[in-house]
């Protein structure tokens, strides 16, 4: 069966990364399994049949001896497995998938965060990783255990009479295929009912989030909210309500052979033998009936393991899917060594539209940056201007035309050393909760380079800031994980984002937006700083505030995906033309 | 008032295990009246016949072969209890498979209401304290699996008492020596349970700063937002090697509990398996055996069942502990109810009028909870009914405080808001925000349709949508939303919405500057609602705002000029103070700080200007 095949895979992975979790969880089953069956039934067996032949009390101890000493020496191992190494273990894999989940994560196209059904399934990915595998290895030494007992009982139970393995078998068939239509019926219910529950997911977010908090206490909105969810519950219902019946029957026919058929039936058969035909002895009666029920408690953990497997085998399918999915670089173009320093940027007719949009983002763009020179890209919002910095710095590809670097097309670069060549602070960029050098600096780092991080804080002007705390540049940001961690302003933050371009030796900055959410003085300040960062290296910039933009060797006006006007400030200002126009706007008051 | 500002406290509500499981299970009541009463009934009839099936019937037949009773007699007995059983299967799953889930939504359904009715009250302060808010967060998030454990915990209550109950009389009729074996472990395990539960709180509470880190790590891996940083950048590694180091701490705590949370489960097993089980069998066959005071089939019913009512004894000590971690949860939830917001309806006696004309801000102090520095300090305002208002100042200054003070959402710590005279605690607290039409920097959008996100509110008439349009107008966003797929009746994101649209960070802006437009509000508070627009957009939108200020009173707060020059009054804060207050023009005379933070401003645009000194 493909789903046998699904969660084999599977395991194959947490063989690579923990083989021995995988061995000791199936020799813990092997052992426990053992154990189980030994001591429930054997045993009894044993002793009855020696009741019934007259042995004396003395021997009888003999035999209970024998089952204290493999209870007393076996739990030894039992225990450790339990909570030493199975734990050890769990925290293992657990780092190993994840691991293998954050490699990979980067490397996937930004595309998909924009999808909301691969999204959904890459989240879903992400959760359930280590607990499905875990649950897999677990589940083999469940398997092995009860594999064991199973074996070890219908073995016993054949030596009484075959005639019992036989009907037992019918039974468990029976119970599994029913199992089996009761997953797939679970199965399609939770599919049918996952979407509603994500809105239900999210109309319950707006609510306990702080982010909607000031909409939610100064308007109505709560009541477009409950009616909302009040609409998403009933249809749930419905989902439910239909699968709901289809439950009953399985379930009821389930119990019926599992609990009434079984146990019943197969001890007044055992009656039979032992009153009517006399055919089994009072230790094989005690033996085989003692098992009946165990045997049914055994089968149904068996078969809740199957249904897990079935429910497993999708996640497999996706988990495969993902870790196998292609890196962004198109494998057929060869990697071309980045030239050291003197890069030079060219747009080539490019044209972008986002994937699965009709409307056209980018038109026909075409310009050039020059190794050192300073460029602004300016424009009216939904011009295009982010969409520009994203296609440069290859998170998306050219629907149309080409991007060059230094004359070949960039798809002919390895991405990491590519974009090592860019130092880019974007409009959303985030700070993290670890060390203010690690926020710096962006990447792993070394001893040395404490200098590094503390000259580029200065030249931001916030150096000082980070030195009234008492570990310095080694204080974690936010108060995420440290009550007494560094919370800073929009401005101050904002310092913090620039030093992020001062501390890495890019040949090429670009800005998005610096300084909208400043304040004037900040503004001055962090203007100065720009220049100062910008000074040997090339300069891309795009703001709204023109003031910054105005002393760049060319202005891009962008104007519905197409570059409208191009020219340094005062031959915009002499064309007077859209950028004439703005400018004008945006001083009237000023000036 | 007190004059460290408002704390954020929820009225200690006595947390104790009986009265609060007794609450949750009053409300599960009110949300399924049939639920407990059908859970109880099924577990019952389940445990009996769990009883019969387990043992009665296995006695049935081994008494019946022992006295001679005939073959197809027996059958008979056991057919009819058969017949009884299938019953009770059938309805058994009806209840799980039809019953239980419409159930189990309505109890989630009813615990939300709960919960989001509470939430509209509380005060905004409570969202920083983070006391309140966590466990604000436990409440919502506990309330489906709580009610789910709380069910369960109650079925294995009811059960195993059952379980007890009747096999230890079989197992007592038989010999009541074997109760003895079977009681001991309730003392004995009663230590080890106790043992093990203090080393597994202390390994929980020891992972636990490590799971949120990690849980941190994996949210940034997969949100949207830290995506492009995560591709251009080498923060990736940074965060592997913090997931590294978290997953050697974990492996660390594993090495030092690990062997004595093993020594306790060993004892355990010992406990169960050698004394109960084997000790149990010794007597069995001893007194099979040796004394003959047991007969051989009574030794049987011993050895398979002695382990069942051990375990069910075990068992119960568990569950009592259940309960009480059931207990505890539910405490948070009612402390959560419990709480009384500072802003409410206490004084209020009136609403605000039509024609409302003055809002006073008088000698206004305020400290956030927690800070050292106060935020706003001896704040004096006036706005007028048709005043165009500027509050301009540095990041950090307090406008938006002050802003949050004048919209209620704080109670000062001394000095007065007073609407048309009167404290604007007398106010209906509700009424007395709806006079406000505001467009604050972290506004939201939410996945409802366009109409909806504009008017944010449910029964919506033809007149409301006429200024829905309207609004749209003068944001210049009409055309863009006419030509989406359902028009005003699309809905934003792809979240509910196949077709939704997906609108760009500035027309976002203007969407929610459109409500302002579209509301009706006396009063307007604008808070930096243009950052993200170009500068044509940015004029043509103010100029909006400014000529619908018409008849009502606008705050402008920003740090951006433009809005100050046409401002009738400017407030220039600095420090949480009030530095300068006046028009434009006369600030600029007095050459203070108004003037300087001007100047700055207008250096960036003349030629050079970041050349100079500085």
């Amino acid at each position: 069966m493909k789903s046998i095949r699904n969660n084999w895979k599977l395991l194959r992975y947490a063989l690579r990364h923990t083989p021995r979790f995988v061995l000791l969880a199936m020799l813990d089953g092997l052992f426990l399994g053992f154990l189980n069956s030994y001591a429930t039934v054997v045993f009894l067996k044993i002793i009855f049949d020696q009741i019934e032949a007259g042995v004396p009390f003395k021997e009888l101890m003999g035999s209970v001896a024998w089952l204290l000493g493999l209870f007393v020496a076996g739990y030894v191992f039992h225990v450790l497995q339990m909570h030493l190494f199975e734990q050890r273990f769990k925290y293992k894999l657990h780092a190993a998938v994840q691991g293998d989940l954050f490699e990979k994560l980067p490397k996937v196209e930004i595309a998909c965060y924009d999808d909301p059904s691969y999204y959904d399934s890459f989240i879903w990915i992400m959760n359930e990783a280590d607990a499905q595998i875990y649950s897999l290895v677990k589940d083999m030494g469940t398997i092995v255990n009860r594999m064991v007992s199973v074996g070890t009982i219908a073995v016993l139970l054949s030596a009484v009479d075959w005639t019992i393995a036989a009907c037992i078998l019918v039974s468990v068939a029976l119970c599994l295929f029913l199992k089996y239509l009761q997953t797939e019926t679970e199965y399609g219910c939770e599919k049918a009912i996952r979407s509603e529950k994500r809105k239900e997911r999210y109309l319950n977010n707006l609510y306990i989030s702080k982010d909607y908090a000031k909409e939610i206490h100064a308007t109505d909105v709560s009541a477009i909210i409950d009616r909302e969810l009040d609409g998403v519950i009933a249809r749930e219902k419905h989902i439910l309500r239909e699968s709901g019946r289809k439950r009953f029957w399985i379930h009821l026919g389930f119990d019926l052979f599992s609990t009434t058929f079984f146990n019943v039936g197969i001890l007044l058969i055992l009656l039979y033998k032992i009153q009517v035909s006399k055919s089994i002895s009072l230790g094989g009666f005690a033996a085989a009936a003692g098992s009946c029920w165990r045997l049914f408690w055994q089968f149904g953990s068996f078969a809740d393991v199957a249904g897990r497997m079935q429910k497993r085998d999708l996640y497999s399918r996706r988990f495969q899917e993902f870790m196998a999915k292609d890196i962004g670089q198109p494998a057929a173009m060869p990697s071309r060594e980045m030239p050291q320093g003197n890069l030079q940027l060219s747009f080539c007719h490019v044209s972008f539209r986002y994937p699965g949009s009709e409307r056209w983002v980018l038109r026909d763009i075409s310009f050039r940056i020059d190794p050192r020179e300073k460029i602004a890209i300016v424009g009216y919002n939904g011009a295009g201007k982010t969409t520009l910095v994203r296609l440069i710095m290859r998170l998306y590809e050219p629907t149309e035309g080409q991007i060059l670097l230094n004359g070949h097309d960039v798809r002919e670069y390895d991405m990491d050393a590519y974009r090592a060549a860019f130092s880019t602070i974007f409009q959303n960029f985030r700070l993290y909760a670890f060390s203010v050098a690690e926020n710096v600096l962006m990447r792993d780092h070394e001893a040395g380079e404490e200098g590094e991080v503390r000259r580029a804080l200065e030249k931001c002007g916030i150096l000082d800031k980070i030195d009234s705390y008492p570990n310095g540049i080694h204080t974690r940001m936010t108060k995420e994980f440290d009550k007494d961690g560094i919370e800073l302003s929009g401005g101050q933050q904002q310092k913090i984002a620039l030093a992020r371009a001062f501390a890495r030796e890019s040949d090429i900055v670009i800005l998005d937006e610096p300084t909208s959410a400043l304040d004037p003085m900040s503004e001055y300040e962090m203007c100065r700083s720009m220049l100062e960062l910008c000074a040997r290296r090339a300069c891309v910039v795009i703001s709204h505030r023109l003031a910054i933009t105005k002393d760049v060797d060319r202005i891009l006006f962008l104007e519905k995906g197409r570059i409208a006007e191009t020219g340094s400030h005062e031959e915009l200002l002499k064309e007077n033309g859209r950028y004439a126009e703005m400018w004008k706007v945006q001083t009237k008051d000023i000036l | 008032m007190e004059s460290s500002g408002e704390r954020a406290e929820a009225r200690r509500v006595k947390t104790n295990a009986i009265t609060n499981n007794i609450f949750w299970m009053r409300h599960i009541f009110c949300a399924s009246k049939a639920r407990i009463f059908l859970n109880i009934l099924m577990t019952i009839i389940q445990a009996v016949f769990n009883f019969i099936f387990d043992v009665y019937i296995f006695l049935i037949v081994l008494d019946g072969w022992q006295n001679g009773d005939g073959f197809w007699n027996i059958c008979r007995k056991v057919g009819l209890i058969c017949l009884a059983q299938i019953v009770f299967l059938a309805a058994r799953n009806w209840y799980e498979s039809c019953y239980v889930p419409q159930s189990n939504l309505r109890i989630s359904q009813y615990m939300r209401k709960l919960v989001s009715g509470k939430m509209k009250e509380i005060d905004l302060l409570c969202y920083d304290a983070p006391e309140f808010y966590d466990g604000y967060i436990r409440a919502m998030n506990e309330v489906e699996g709580r009610s789910d454990a709380f069910l369960a915990s109650m079925n294995s209550f009811v059960n195993n008492l059952f379980a007890i109950f009747s096999t230890s009389f079989v197992i007592f009729t038989i010999d009541p020596a074997f109760l003895a074996i079977a009681l001991i472990p309730l003392f004995v395990s009663f230590f080890i349970g106790k043992a093990q539960g203090k080393t597994r709180f202390a390994c929980r509470m020891e992972t636990q700063a490590n799971e949120r880190e990690e849980a941190y790590i994996r949210r940034i891996f997969y949100s949207k937002e830290y995506a492009e940083e995560m591709r251009t950048t080498g923060i990736a590694r940074v965060l592997i090697r913090h997931f590294g180091d978290i997953m050697e701490g974990f492996q660390r705590i594993v090495r030092k509990h690990g062997i004595r949370m093993a020594f306790y489960e060993y004892l355990d097993y010992m406990l169960m398996d050698v004394v109960v089980y084997l000790g149990g069998i010794v007597l069995a066959i001893y007194k099979a055996v040796v004394t003959r005071t047991v007969a051989v089939s009574g030794a049987l019913v011993v050895a398979n069942t002695i382990s069942s009512v051990s375990w069910s004894i075990r068992s119960f000590s568990d569950i009592l502990v259940e309960f009480q971690e059931h207990a505890m949860y539910i405490g948070t939830f009612m402390e959560f109810l419990a709480y009384e917001p500072r802003i409410n309806d206490d004084r209020a006696r009136l609403s605000p009028q039509e024609g409302s004309r003055l809002l006073t801000v008088r000698n206004l102090f305020y400290t956030y909870p927690g800070n050292a520095a106060p935020a706003l300090k001896d704040i004096c305002m006036d706005i007028q009914r048709g005043q165009k208002i500027a509050i301009l100042g540095p990041n950090g200054s307090g406008k938006s405080t002050l802003v949050k003070l004048i919209m209620r959402y704080y109670e000062p710590d001394s000095g007065a808001i007073a609407l048309d005279g009167r404290e604007i605690c007398e106010y209906f607290v509700r009424d007395y925000r709806r006079m406000f039409g505001t467009v604050f920097q972290d506004y939201r959008l939410f996945a409802f349709s366009v109409l909806e996100n504009l008017l944010l509110k449910d029964h919506i008439d033809g007149e409301d949508r006429r200024r829905a349009l309207h609004a749209l107008d003068l944001t210049e966003l009409r055309d863009r939303i006419e030509a989406l797929e359902s028009g005003i009746d699309t809905g934003l994101s792809k979240e509910f919405d196949e077709d939704g649209a997906v609108l760009s960070g500035g027309e976002m802006q203007r969407l929610a500057v459109s409500r302002l437009f579209a509301g009706e509000c006396p009063y307007l508070i604008v808070d930096e609602p243009t950052s993200a627009l170009d500068p044509l957009a940015e004029y043509k939108v103010f100029r909006n705002i400014l000529d619908y200020c018409e008849g009502r009173a606008v705050i402008f707060i920003s740090h951006r000029l433009s809005s100050a020059v046409l401002a009738d009054r400017i407030y220039y804060m600095e420090d949480g103070e009030v530095a300068e207050v006046g028009t434009h023009d006369a600030l600029l005379a007095l050459n203070g700080k108004y003037a300087a933070f001007w100047d700055k401003q207008v250096r960036l645009y003349k030629e050079g200007g970041h050349d100079e000194e500085h």
